[in-house]
């Protein structure tokens, strides 16, 4: 038997226990339960969950700049008062076309936030559609982080084939300005079918990245998903149960 | 006239909250190339009314058909966003004058507030000039923020007293209004009505108080209907009373003032009673009116749409009871996408059914060629009965022009039939694009073409002088994943193909003349890179996926990364060209065959996008006329292990690369079938013994 060098063998080790740990609690039919999780996404029309009293970390969206005949930022909710749990505030873009006014009313609405009692931590970016030069991106979260105090974070949602698609100088521009990117694996309520072969290319991702769940989708941990010095965990979309809207419905 | 426009936008906004929203967070959005879009993607919207497309986009679509104030500009994109299309459709949006800081709370109305009652004293008669002054700057000094309580308070009770009547009201409405916006309504109503009562000889003081008691009141009415999450608790939680006050309030005052200088801020915050009361009929008859002519109520189509989005359609998708059709059939459409694929509603709604559609049919007694067109897109997109809407909707494709309905109708008939087989399609597509010429009609009329051109065998049509075909875009897909090397070559070349053109097909034919093994090909075709290329690449096909069809943003294909010179940092090799020679000479030359491979892993061609496949309904997604498969370094690896006649530095360096396809990740990089960590174990094991003094056995310390 050739003895295998001693910082393999402790790299296999880790692994061991990497996988033995991500087996652990996790329920069967790799279906995402919330009570596997520790941070969550709340967004604006979904009911906060009993689930949420436990969390680490929550990122709950404040509002959307929307593109409409020119950017407007629209609030979704009045300031929460959060802090059992880290809060990452949300913002879910349509447009990077933002005047003076849309950078003004972020900071603003950070400031209120903050007085609100929330356990800030950071901002993120949920960037829907319009152009997507990852190089133009890079530039305006640039802008975002020049007018944001040095005390909150900022991150990104990201799509998983950023990494394939993407070219890796941008994506690298990208890393320069962010402190975290989640990809996302689902649209709509659905696991995206092929994200088992999109997870390969994470290979590349020069960024601490997780990677976003939802609630009830899919989800069959990729095999080297936890060896990746760059992983930091999962968060989870919540969603409305399905059953709500037949009010005596047993679920 | 400032503070009216101002609060109808502001306090709108404040509504937002308990809004049910249409997107998950996306991260983004692909492109998908065809012409059947059932579930909503945010960039995927056409200048077809289909189920796919934001409800916004529907919406805004017959709109557009209704109103015609605006002609459709002619340049648009197939797939867009729906902010594309009110920008396209709306290029001058109605400018809002807000001071923007206290968005969503009432606080932000105290700039312009403050404004509006420095003009009013100003245009007082018989105010003597320093009580004005006194005014002014108790005013001035008042700086709410609704959350901290630094506002001015003190000073204005430090403000001397004042000796005229009509001093003393606008002390008293200073009085009201920081009650206000200090969140004590009881007092704020109180005071505001009080100062009603009394009549002063202020135009101004007398409109603006009435209009703020019933502000004052729809406050009052939701104080306590926040959570600690921020959002609404629901209707229940609002203040019955006092909600009912506001409504008879703004009625009031709309009577009196109907063109006043809060009439649009009133009817707004009426529109916010309906919705706070859940008085969804009420809301939604308002919604109509308002779209006869959105700047009757101060709002610009699209923030009407907007707004119509969050405050209606969350009710209008469980009793879809509008009296208008083009709500009605926007919901309806919503409605035939996949169930639970959206998560907009709380919970699961059935899948539309025929007897919904009947349901339905009365509202459109003077729309049937709208409603024709729900029950064939309803047959196309949920039934799959293409043959249902070629007998329901007739050919109707050589006229000039296209309202989006008639448009519509047309396109879901040519993808009826294609879906059928019929042969007349290409026919009729061709004929169509000759009167598709509002926003976003003709690139679906040419995504329509190529799609057939594509399926078909045919893309020398596609690329023929005169071809129906100029969208860059889709163009460029056709010649980077379905073009065969004849085609691309043609394209390399002619006055007639655009500077842009040649070097995308030319980048194109290197590459896969390259990979797939064309070496002959390749080289004849190496000479036609102009000197001093873009060397800065590999080129990426984002905008394919990504972007929207803004045509400059197209970016020159880098022709440079196979002309300049590369250093290599393994085996010693040649440039690429005389790799490329050995290789024609001989495809099973060891050396040259991993120069090959490192050249492809130094420019960064690994996992390259255009090797991976997209979806077959897609254009791009049927079998490239580009015989071969990629060349895969693995392979390329695999093939030089099993060479019993392989040098010792080929095989060792094969030993070494075919490990580190797998480094550090795990994850293989490389292409080619994939081999057990057993099996890169035993490569790593082979390197060690059988080449110990090898540089790559001694670069190597592990495998994964």
């Amino acid at each position: 038997l050739v003895t295998l060098p001693r910082s393999l063998f402790s790299l296999l080790i880790a692994v061991i226990l990497a996988s033995c740990s991500a087996g652990d609690g996790r329920s069967n039919d790799d279906i995402v339960d919330a009570h596997d999780y520790d941070a969550f996404w709340l967004w604006a029309g979904v009911k906060p969950q009993p689930v949420l009293k436990s969390a680490q970390e929550i990122y709950i969206l404040a509002g959307e700049v929307r593109a409409g005949d020119k950017a407007e930022f629209i609030p979704l909710r009045a300031p929460p008062n959060i802090n059992h749990a880290k809060v990452w505030l949300v913002v879910r873009v349509e447009t990077l076309d933002w005047t003076s006014s849309q950078f003004e009313m972020l900071t603003d609405l950070v400031d209120r936030w903050e007085r609100a009692g929330n356990n800030l931590v950071g901002v993120q970016i949920d960037f829907d559609a319009e152009t997507r030069h990852l190089d133009s991106y890079a530039a305006f979260l640039g802008q975002i982080r020049e007018q944001l105090s040095d005390e909150y974070l900022l991150g990104v949602t990201g799509l998983m084939d950023w990494s394939a698609n993407g070219d890796p100088k941008h994506i690298k521009q990208l890393a320069g300005v962010i402190d975290e990117v989640i990809y996302q694996t689902y649209q709509g309520r659905n696991t995206i079918p092929r994200y088992a072969k999109w997870m390969r290319n994470l290979n590349h991702t020069p960024m601490p990245f997780r990677i976003g769940l939802v609630q009830e989708g899919e989800w069959k941990e990729p095999p080297n998903l936890t060896k990746n010095a760059k992983f930091r965990g999962y968060v989870v979309f919540l969603l409305n149960p399905r059953a709500s809207v037949q009010q005596n419905s047993p679920d | 006239m400032r503070l009216s426009i101002l609060c109808a936008v502001l306090i709108l906004a404040a509504a937002e909250y308990s809004a049910p929203v249409k997107a998950s967070s996306d991260g983004g959005c692909a492109l998908n190339w065809k012409l059947d879009h059932r579930n909503r993607t945010s960039c995927n919207n056409m200048a077809i009314l289909q189920p796919g497309n934001d409800t916004r986009t529907n919406l805004m679509l017959l709109m557009q058909d209704q109103l015609q104030s605006t002609p459709a500009p002619q340049k648009g994109n197939a797939l867009f966003g729906w902010g594309e299309l009110g920008r396209a459709l709306y290029p001058k949006p109605i400018k809002v004058d807000d001071d923007n800081r206290f968005f969503q709370s009432r606080c932000q109305t105290n700039k312009s507030g403050t404004d509006a009652f420095v003009v009013a004293l100003r245009k007082t008669k018989r105010l003597d000039e320093v009580e004005r002054d006194a005014l002014i700057e108790a005013r001035r000094s008042v700086e709410p923020d609704c959350d901290a309580k630094t506002d001015g308070l003190d000073d204005l009770a430090k403000m001397p007293a004042l000796s005229s009547k009509i001093g003393n009201a606008f002390k008293d409405y200073l009085v009201a209004a920081l009650a206000f916006y200090r969140g004590s309504f009881d007092e704020a109503t109180i005071g505001f009505s009080a100062i009603v009562k009394s009549k002063p000889k202020s135009a101004w003081l007398r409109e603006t108080a009435l209009y703020m008691i019933a502000r004052s009141e729809l406050n009052r009415a939701q104080a306590n209907a926040l959570t600690r999450w921020g959002d609404f608790s629901g209707v229940e939680k609002v203040d019955k009373g006092a909600i009912a006050n506001a409504e008879r309030g703004f009625g009031i005052y709309l009577k009196q003032y109907a063109n006043g200088l809060h009439a649009n801020s009133a009817r707004g915050l009426m529109r916010r009673v309906y919705w706070l009361s859940g008085d969804n009929s009420q809301l939604s008859d308002e919604y109509v009116r308002a779209m006869k002519n959105p700047s009757s109520v101060g709002l610009s189509t699209g923030q009407l749409v907007q707004e119509i989005d969050n405050k209606l359609l969350p009710s209008l998708v469980r009793k879809n009871d509008a009296s208008d059709p083009g709500l009605v059939a926007m919901v309806l459409l919503y409605r035939m996408r996949e169930p639970g694929y959206d998560y907009f509603v709380d919970g699961e709604l059935s899948a539309l059914t025929d007897a919904d559609l009947d349901t339905a049919k009365s509202v459109f007694a003077n729309e049937p060629l709208l409603f024709e067109y729900l029950q064939a897109a309803h047959a196309f997109y949920v039934k799959r009965n293409p043959a249902k809407v070629v007998q329901l909707i007739p050919d109707d494709a050589r006229q000039q022009s296209y309202s989006y309905l008639a448009f519509s109708r047309q396109m879901l008939r040519g993808m009826a039939l294609e879906a059928t087989g019929d042969k007349n399609a290409r026919g009729f597509w061709e004929q169509l694009i000759n009167g598709a010429n509002s926003f976003g009609q003709r690139e679906a009329v040419e995504l329509a073409l190529a799609l057939n051109w594509e399926r078909s065998g045919q893309l020398n049509r596609a690329f023929a002088d005169g071809s129906a075909l100029t969208n860059q875009k889709i163009r460029d897909i056709l010649l980077l994943r379905s073009a065969g090397s004849d085609l691309l070559s043609a394209q390399t070349i002619g006055s007639e193909v655009s500077p842009y053109e040649q070097k995308l097909s030319l980048y194109t034919l290197l590459y896969k003349s390259l990979t797939r093994g064309k070496y002959n090909l390749f080289l004849n075709n190496l000479s036609k890179i102009p000197t001093n290329s873009n060397e800065d690449g590999p080129y990426y096909g984002y905008q394919y996926e990504y972007d929207y069809g803004e045509v400059d943003n197209l970016l020159e294909a880098p022709l440079g990364i196979f002309s300049a010179q590369l250093d290599y940092d393994g085996l010693e090799c040649p440039q690429i060209k005389k790799v490329a020679q050995l290789l024609n000479s001989n495809p099973k030359n060891n050396r040259a065959r991993l120069c090959l491979a490192d050249f492809l892993r130094i420019r960064g061609f690994d996992d390259y996008w255009l090797d991976n496949a997209v979806d077959s309904d897609e254009l791009g997604g049927v079998k490239s006329q580009f015989p071969g498969q990629a060349l895969s370094r693995l392979e390329t690896y695999k093939d030089v292990i099993a060479d019993r006649g392989a040098t010792a530095d080929d095989k060792s360096y094969a030993l070494y690369r075919a490990v580190w396809c797998y480094g550090p990740s795990g994850n293989n990089s490389c292409g080619g079938k994939e081999v057990k960590e057993a099996q890169r174990a035993a490569w790593f094991r082979q390197l060690k013994r059988n080449y110990p003094n090898s540089r790559w056995a001694k670069q190597l310390e592990y495998y994964w």
